[in-house]
């Protein structure tokens, strides 16, 4: 047991790996050697602890030794470096290099406005005691100022940045309760009551990343203050009907005072609404139904009225950071901000701030409607859709989280997940066995399945969290689809096996001579079609939100839509055409029994019923429910196929900038871009040596062939797109799109610009999947 | 065990900083300038804007154009104690005014390529 042979130098563990490998290849050269004693630490123990960052006291003190002043030599030193050499410490790494902070970068560095020795910020008891602010008898043109730069301060806050630096640089808010004016003390009171209210909904909801929002802040500014939100209403009310009195008998500047009460209703709107929305994110029951809507539609309607009235109030002076001249103090939170943390501030100015408010209500109003969604289907295309429109809004996605479910144990306030997601596979493709009416719902066997297969969904959590994943913002969903997304493999596991159960149980009622419950269980591909194509719409998702992120390279775009090309949109279509089928075909075995039964006299209640559950869908679109959707993916499905086959073209005309070949394997890129898909058993994973093929099969016919197919395709895409009633504006942008991507595929087929091999420009900025391909 | 005690002070242990270098040939001897900025890496240094400011922190990282990196530092308005702000702090090359070095009293100064450049040396 000879310990110490074996232990490395206790320095040695420290190193990284890097450093190990360049020890290991310098320790070849005696030279190149350095003993812990010639390089500035004695003790491998002080390095570490200086390392820790524990020695920030440490670097309070001055030296223990004395600065020798070595300008000129360093000067000297680094001019030996070549430019790209780095000379660095042996535990300094990228994470070190990407953390550190620019000194005197405007945006990063706090401490940059320090050199000009200005005093220390004041504080709220300083300002009172230089008569800096004033506590009693502001005039409305103060209170208009302090009020919309609370709003400026506000809005920046729910942009990401910190509470310390924006909201709480206003002095007013420290204390509130000490501000002897009425109609300031009750607003300040309202903003601070907000700040509690927003922050817990956005606790709550957590789809929060950190650079959407700071949810922590110093609370201890907070706490002096006790938050009491159900009194905020009734002040706030209560201080504008005494200013309205006042207006009435005042003679002289009643707009000024109108546009005060104005700022207080609005206030009065907003608050009521937040707290709302926090009371039903909190509280999985909420007795009253407030109409969040009507209040949204009076506090929109306020807003007009006061952005015309900004220029009643103070304006911030200029070149102060201060939003407002009285009551701020922009830089009093900085020193107390942890150090990884200084950034500079930049408060949005006012009118910017209400055109963000009056945005936000309207996010609000919109997201009010997804009580209109009773079921998985329907409410995953609003999420989709709203994180497309409002995806930038940190409080809208969260208000949208908490008004679909606050925990994701109930949607819509009241039915819980499972309830929930049995009655969308009902609305869906309506199994039979789904159907409480229907007698092989109530086979214990069945019933035992059912209850297995949907409590498994709620326990691998994969469909509440797709919907939860729409709420974060949109850089942030892919990585959280890819992972979603391997997810899937083992619900569809279940799915199928709960299918091949049904068929198993429809064979035994057949033997039985059960006839009606062998036909409701047969050839069940309900739960895993269900399942399936819930997950190719993730997959889809995943892969053409690389393109709005822009992370591929104009090289990899070839793969990327090849893929929904030859499968994954095939694989959609392909679902809901059978589910339509399915219903189809139930519909009619249902009318069927239906007659059979009313002419037997009663008893029919259970397939009437059944129809008439699905009834108003089905009326609505001719028995089509998923038509519109299907007639959308076959226009997607020509544009993919069109880029495919453009990217092949001009691949092989050369207009495709490729890497470096020694630098390139593109099977590793490959298989990183689908790697999420990888895991899944259906559909099956496909090879790089696969794509290699096809798209070998793909690139055999002349240039101009290619081209000419890609214009083909486009045209069959913008047939489908020009025969959609009723398009919105999506499809209006994709119509686009495809035409002039066919004119420009037939122009270089007719061999335009044939000897400028120049990379065209893809241009996304019309739809962030499909670029209109520009020929320069 | 009693092989570590006895190191720090017996046989010194091997601690290589690394330069990383995108140079061509790794085992060239390092230049003088290098040698002495692989002394200095890792030791606390303080360094004086142009503006006044003063950054104290241990040297991390530096490049040709005298950008430096220094890990736990702080920064100090002139005649003030206390730092006004602590952490990772990349300074631009462009900055700097003065740069010093923390020296053990009984330490060499930076060795004798660069003798005769520097001026006081401590004894």
């Amino acid at each position: 047991m000879n310990g110490s042979s074996v232990a490395e130098p206790p320095d040695f563990q420290a190193a990284t790996a890097a450093a190990a490998a360049a020890a290991a290849r310098a320790s070849s050269s005696e030279q190149d050697e350095w003993s812990a004693s010639e390089c500035g630490f004695l003790d491998p123990e002080v390095q570490r602890t200086m390392r820790s960052g524990s020695a920030a006291e440490d670097i309070t003190q001055y030296p223990m030794h004395g600065w020798v002043d070595v300008t000129r030599e360093f000067h000297d030193a680094c001019a030996e470096l070549q430019p790209g050499e780095l000379a660095q410490d042996m535990l300094f790494g990228l994470f070190e290099a990407m953390s550190a902070i620019e000194i005197m970068d405007p945006k990063m560095d706090v401490g940059m406005g320090f050199d000009k020795q200005d005093l220390p910020p004041p504080s709220f008891e300083a300002a009172i005691a230089t008569g800096a602010i004033k506590l009693d008898d502001l005039t409305p043109s103060e209170l208009i100022g302090i009020f919309d730069a609370l709003f400026s301060c506000l809005v920046s806050w729910l942009e990401g940045n910190s509470m310390d630096q924006v909201l709480f640089t206003c002095l007013y808010l420290h204390a509130p309760s000490q501000i002897k004016d009425k109609a300031l003390r009750v607003f300040c009171t309202a903003v601070r009551n907000l700040i509690v209210v927003i922050k817990n909904i956005i606790a709550v909801a957590a789809v929060n990343e950190e650079e959407d929002f700071q949810l922590y802040g110093n609370s201890a500014l907070l706490a002096a203050e006790k938050a009491q939100p159900a009194a905020v209403y009734s002040s706030l009310k209560e201080v504008e009907d005494q200013l309205v009195r006042k207006c009435k008998k005042l003679t002289t500047a009643t707009e000024d005072w109108m546009a005060v009460v104005h700022r207080l209703r609005f206030m009065r709107h907003l608050f009521q609404v937040i707290y709302h929305v926090e009371q039903m994110a909190s509280n999985d029951t909420v007795d009253d139904k407030v109409d969040i809507y009507k209040i949204l539609l009076v506090a929109s309607e306020m807003l007009p009225g006061i952005r015309n009235t900004l220029d009643r109030g103070t304006q911030p002076e200029k070149g102060s950071e201060a939003p407002n001249p009285m009551g701020f103090s922009p830089r009093i939170h900085d020193r107390s901000q942890p150090p990884a943390f200084p950034r500079s501030i930049k408060i949005r100015d006012r009118p910017a701030s209400y055109q963000f408010l009056e945005e936000m209500i309207s996010r609000f109003k919109y997201a009010c409607k997804v009580s209109k969604y009773k079921d998985y289907y329907s409410a995953l295309n609003f999420f989709i859709e709203y994180s497309k429109k409002s995806g930038q809004c940190i409080l809208s996605r969260s208000v949208l989280q908490s008004l679909f479910s606050a925990n994701m144990r109930m949607a819509h306030g009241k039915l819980p997940m499972k309830q929930f997601l049995r009655y969308s596979v009902q609305i869906f493709n309506s199994p039979p066995v789904l159907n409480a009416k229907h007698p092989v719902a109530a086979d214990p066997k069945v019933q035992q399945h059912l209850e297995n297969f949907f409590r498994y969904c709620i326990n691998m959590n994969t469909f509440t969290q797709f919907i939860r994943i729409c709420g974060f913002n949109r850089a942030r969903q892919r990585d959280k689809l890819a992972r979603l997304i391997e997810n899937f493999d083992t619900i569809q596991v279940d799915a199928a096996r709960l299918d091949s159960l049904m068929n198993q149980l429809a064979n035994e009622r057949a033997m039985e001579g059960n006839e009606p419950w062998a036909t409701a269980l047969k050839h069940s591909t309900h739960f895993s079609t269900w399942v399936l194509y819930n997950c190719f719409r993730a997959m889809l998702i995943f892969l053409m939100s690389g393109f709005e992120l822009e992370l591929y390279a104009v090289h990899e775009f070839l793969y990327i839509y090849w893929y929904p090309y030859e499968f994954l949109i095939g694989f959609l279509v392909s679902a809901l055409t059978r589910t339509e089928n399915i219903l189809l075909a139930q519909e009619e075995y249902a009318e069927h029994q239906s007659k059979i039964q009313s002419s037997a006299g009663g008893g029919g209640g259970g397939a009437a019923k059944s129809r008439k559950a699905a009834k108003p869908k089905k009326n609505k679109k001719q028995q089509r429910p998923y038509r519109a959707e299907i007639v959308f993916y076959h226009a997607l499905l020509s544009l993919c196929g069109g880029m495919y086959k453009a990217m092949g073209a001009l691949t092989k005309d050369g207009r495709v900038r490729l890497p470096l070949s020694q630098f390139d394997n593109e099977e590793i890129r490959y298989n990183r871009r689908f790697l999420p898909f990888a895991t899944l058993t259906s559909p099956p994973p496909v090879s790089y040596a696969e794509f290699k093929n096809i798209r070998e099969h793909m690139m055999r016919p002349s240039v101009e062939d290619l081209y000419t197919y890609a214009a083909k395709h486009f045209d069959q895409a913008r047939n489908v797109l020009e025969s959609i009633q009723n398009p919105d504006q999506e499809m209006l942008d994709l119509l686009q799109i495809a035409r002039t991507n066919f004119v420009v595929m037939n122009v270089l087929a007719r061999g335009h610009q044939k000897e400028v091999k120049r990379q065209p420009e893809f241009d996304f900025s019309k739809h962030s999947y499909f670029p209109i391909i520009k020929l320069k | 065990m009693d092989n570590e005690k006895a190191n720090p002070s017996g046989c010194p242990s091997r601690f290589i900083p690394i330069i990383v270098t995108n140079r061509d040939c790794d085992s060239d001897p390092l230049s003088p300038g290098r040698e002495t900025l692989k002394k200095w890496l890792g030791r606390k240094i303080r360094v004086v804007l142009r503006n006044k400011l003063v950054l104290i922190g241990i040297f991390s990282c530096t490049d040709h154009d005298e950008n430096l990196v220094l890990y736990d530092c702080g920064t100090f308005v002139s005649g003030n104690e206390q730092p006004i702000s602590v952490g990772k702090v990349m300074v631009p090359g462009h900055q700097i005014s003065t740069v010093a070095i923390e020296m053990r009293s009984d330490e060499k100064e930076p060795q004798e390529p660069l003798m005769e450049n520097k001026g006081p040396k401590t004894a």
